[in-house]
């Protein structure tokens, strides 16, 4: 299987899109995914790009799409997009494809659906395809629950329905028993990792360019790479030693820091980190008016949680903004810490059982919380009978 | 951003005057690599030595205090391209130059001073400097700047000995601010979220020799081609203990790194140096002489591996035949750097294709082969690796010329930079591809033709090999050159 094929079925059997199709320039052109647009065609042709990817979402992506879309060119506050994506350019016109694609990765076309170039690729693609289908679906929620939490209340109808649509499709809590007994061996450890990051995958806690995850015995963490799918880690995990011997965790998770304080100051030897989708909407979502609006992501002071989970600020890897000064030390009282608009981080001490089940519990619990603000506004807002 | 002049200088009548570039030269080269690019193609025939700095030097952002240097190469006759940190670029930038193109060879040895205007004589102890490296007998002396920076190869302290310029000083400009705009914010962003950046065990801590565990990993360190023993994996920059960083200015990463005043090699020297069988505790020592001396560490361990001397006493004592390198493992007469090719085909493929010859920088595979940025590829297949390669040699000339430097490149896509410069990141890749399609034009007009685009027999598996020319083959169709 091509990886673009291997790409295009992500894509659908986690029932992210209804239609991928790769637009693919090298010194000929490959079309993979069914047919491709004329207008697709032409915009691959102007931007001579290598590797053009067309995804039309499937719902409830789409309409949360649409939605955030509204007043043009968006750019949501969740951290993936932050740093990577910065901004998602919006048009109603395939003609503007090209010019929008000139300096951004990705576009959306209102009705259509994303398209990226990626220089280096399907894989480039696909992860810009689905950050964009997880940006514009935090932003549609976060913006939403906000509102409603603000007594302001807009689009809550639609924001309902599309989260009986994504309660019906994604929500699972059926646990499965991961192994135990996970520290025996270097064999048992990567193997342990590697279950547990396709059961986070599976319960669509994560997408699966997303999250991290690591071990700690001895002198060594065992952290996944980076750039690497949680669902598929077999050779993807690099061994750091935490004496700082070598200088192997330079392809390690970006979170190597965050990780290696933890098991500093705690006594935990498992972490778990992915980005469930209504946590990190729960995150972003705060109805007070402070000194540091705009600069919550790292800058906020306020104790906050999802479910029982502390909200925390802080930026991706190192730096003074970053989550190694925040995450670590909040790790200490909680096993399970959320970073604004990043994702959830969970701990236990020998295996991934408690970690995934922390990470599904805080999940549901931010669905609940949800749930609860958008039909607390919707009763306030009726009209009296 | 722009001065809009470059002084010339011509050393024979020790004269200078002022090239005033179109806007349209500008709008298609940048500036630093492009704008040298450009000079060289002009100017071809006077043999010149070209420093230009870019758009963004002197800005603040980060990155960008680098400085481009291009002239032929005295040691193979084709083109050397590179850059270094320091504070020279910023000053050329501060006395009202985008550009330094010297010609011609002074009768006596001098030094050229550029201080609110120019002149000949004693540079002062505090001016941005570059000074040719002592070795004027070899033809693959370097330079060293501000008694600390360097390039790599090509001969630039060649070039100044021959023209009798013991070095150039200028008044240097003071330090920038950091920019207060968001595309500064996004930048920072990108190099604190890189763990090979600022990570703990990343270059911001450990310098580029951090490289060397990676590479011992992987196999392909330049052990394998030397057919020489595997270093020590223990003896590593970790070793080396906790250093003082240096950074090249505007640089929130300062990959460069002193101890006791002495300075850490970086990656290609470190893996080279014990490559050859420098013991660990000479490493830093060998580095610094080879520096003062203008001794390029990667061409002197190619000759040392060659001539299968003594590596200290080759050092001390370079003989004459090995004046114009090593012959071995060369791509248009450059030694191969520090990456086996046969355990990164992506770079491989780069080596051939470089205008400058055996070169990681110019298609910078290492980065997606060994880092896994943006995206990790196959470092065992050269398939496909022609477009990302084409890619990848028109950002790098973009950022080459703005000028950023490679590292940031880890983290950082020209979408970022471009926004600091106020342009689209297409437009800028557009303007890389000019920049390196000229230089495929000036290798041209200097003899090199197509068939100089190939590595040393015997380095890949025949499978590999197969695979290899039917990937050279679609690059060259890809860039229009058959």
């Amino acid at each position: 299987m091509s990886l673009y094929d291997k790409y295009i079925n992500k894509l659908k059997n986690q029932r992210l899109a209804d239609k991928a199709v790769y637009v693919v320039t090298e010194d000929r052109v490959s079309v993979y995914g069914g047919d491709a647009s004329t207008e697709l065609m032409l915009a691959a042709q102007e931007l001579k790009a290598y590797c053009l990817l067309f995804v039309r979402p499937a719902e409830p992506f789409m309409t949360a799409l649409e939605e955030a879309a509204k007043d043009g060119e968006f750019a949501p506050n969740d951290s993936e997009t932050r740093t990577f994506l910065h901004t998602v350019p919006v048009t109603d016109n395939f003609a503007e494809v090209p010019s929008a694609l000139k300096r951004r990765k990705a576009v959306f076309v209102r009705r259509q659906g994303i398209i990226t170039a990626a220089p280096f690729g399907a894989e480039q693609a696909f992860i810009f395809a689905s950050s964009v289908l997880f940006s514009g679906f935090v932003k549609f929620f976060s913006d939403t629950g906000e509102a409603a939490l603000l007594r302001n209340p807009c689009c809550t109808e639609t924001a309902l329905k599309l989260f009986d649509k994504y309660i019906e499709n994604f929500h699972r809590s059926d646990l499965p028993e991961l192994s135990k007994d996970i520290m025996r061996s270097d064999e048992s450890i990567l193997s342990a990792m590697a279950q547990a990051g396709r059961a986070t995958v599976e319960l669509g806690l994560v997408d699966s360019f997303f999250g991290n995850i690591s071990v700690c015995k001895g002198k060594n963490i065992y952290i996944s790479r980076t750039g690497s799918s949680l669902d598929e880690l077999d050779g993807e995990i690099d061994v750091c030693p935490t004496d700082e011997s070598a200088c192997t965790g330079l392809t390690a998770s970006s979170e190597l820091a965050s990780h290696r304080r933890i098991y500093e100051i705690t006594d935990k030897r498992v972490i778990l980190h992915a980005h469930p989708r209504f946590s990190v909407i729960m995150s972003m979502i705060c109805a007070e008016k402070c000194e540091n609006r705009g600069k919550c992501h790292y800058a906020c002071t306020k104790k906050r949680y999802v479910g029982s989970s502390p909200i925390v600020p802080g930026e991706v890897g190192n730096g003074p903004r970053a989550m190694v000064n925040t995450l670590p030390p909040a790790m200490k009282d909680n096993d399970s810490v959320t970073v604004y608009g990043h994702g959830v981080f969970t701990v236990s001490a020998n295996d991934f059982n408690d970690a995934l089940r922390l990470l599904t519990e805080t999940e549901t619990a931010a669905l609940k919380e949800y749930q609860s603000i958008l039909l607390a506004s919707q009763t306030s807002t009726r009209s009296p009978l | 951003m722009y001065a809009g002049k470059i002084l010339c200088v011509n050393l024979t009548d020790l004269s200078f005057s002022i090239l005033s570039p179109e806007n349209s030269i500008y709008d298609k080269y940048i500036g630093g690599r492009g704008l040298c690019g450009h000079l060289l193609s002009t100017h071809l025939d006077s043999n010149p030595l070209i420093f230009c700095n870019g758009p963004l030097t002197g800005s603040g952002y980060q990155t960008t205090a680098r400085c481009a240097v291009m002239h032929i190469n005295p040691k193979t006759g084709g083109i050397f391209r590179s850059d270094f940190g320091g504070r020279f670029a910023a000053a050329l930038k501060n006395e009202g130059y985008d550009g330094l193109m010297i010609t011609g060879r002074a009768e006596n040895p001098v030094s050229l001073v550029i201080d609110n205007g120019v002149r000949f004589g004693r540079v002062t102890d505090d001016f941005a400097v570059v000074e040719a490296g002592a070795h004027s007998g070899i033809n693959w002396c370097s330079i060293l700047s501000d008694g600390f920076f360097t390039t790599h190869r090509g001969g630039t302290g060649t070039m100044m000995h021959r023209m009798n310029l013991i070095s150039i000083g200028i008044r240097p400009a003071a330090e920038p601010q950091k920019p207060d705009t968001s595309a500064y914010e996004d930048i920072e962003r990108l190099i604190n979220a890189a763990p090979s950046l600022t990570g703990r065990p990343g270059i911001g801590r450990f310098g580029t020799a951090a490289l060397y565990d990676l590479a011992h990993a992987r196999n392909i360190l330049p052990n394998v081609f030397f057919n020489l023993p595997k270093p020590d994996a223990h003896t590593n920059a970790c070793a080396i203990g906790e250093t003082e960083s240096v950074s090249c200015g505007s640089c929130t990463i300062a990959c460069r790194k002193r101890k006791n005043g002495l300075r850490i090699p970086e990656y290609d020297g470190f893996a080279m140096l014990m490559s050859v069988g420098i013991p660990f505790d000479k490493i830093i020592e060998t580095y610094n002489f080879c520096l003062k001396q203008g001794i390029d560490v990667i061409t002197a361990c190619h000759c040392i591996a060659q001539s299968g001397m003594d590596a200290e006493e080759f050092l001390h004592s370079i003989p004459e035949e090995f004046y114009n390198g090593a012959d071995r493992f060369t791509v248009k007469g450059i030694e191969l750097p520090a990456i086996a090719p046969d355990g990164a085909l992506g770079a491989a493929l780069g080596y051939a294709t470089s205008p400058n010859g055996a070169d990681w920088t110019t298609a910078m595979a290492l980065t997606h082969e060994i880092l896994r940025k943006p995206v990790p590829t196959d470092r065992y297949s050269v398939e496909g690796k022609a477009v990302i390669n084409i890619a990848y040699e028109n950002a790098k000339a973009a950022a080459d010329s703005l000028p950023v430097c490679r590292y940031a490149l880890f983290a950082v896509s020209l979408e970022e930079y471009a926004k600091a410069s106020g342009t689209t990141a297409a437009h800028l890749a557009d303007c890389g591809n000019e920049i390196f399609m000229n230089e495929i034009s000036i290798i041209r007009r200097l003899g090199f033709g197509m068939e100089t685009d190939r590595l040393p027999d015997g380095l890949l598996k025949p499978e590999q090999q197969k695979a290899f020319d039917s990937e050279l083959k679609k690059y060259h169709r890809m860039r229009g050159l058959i």
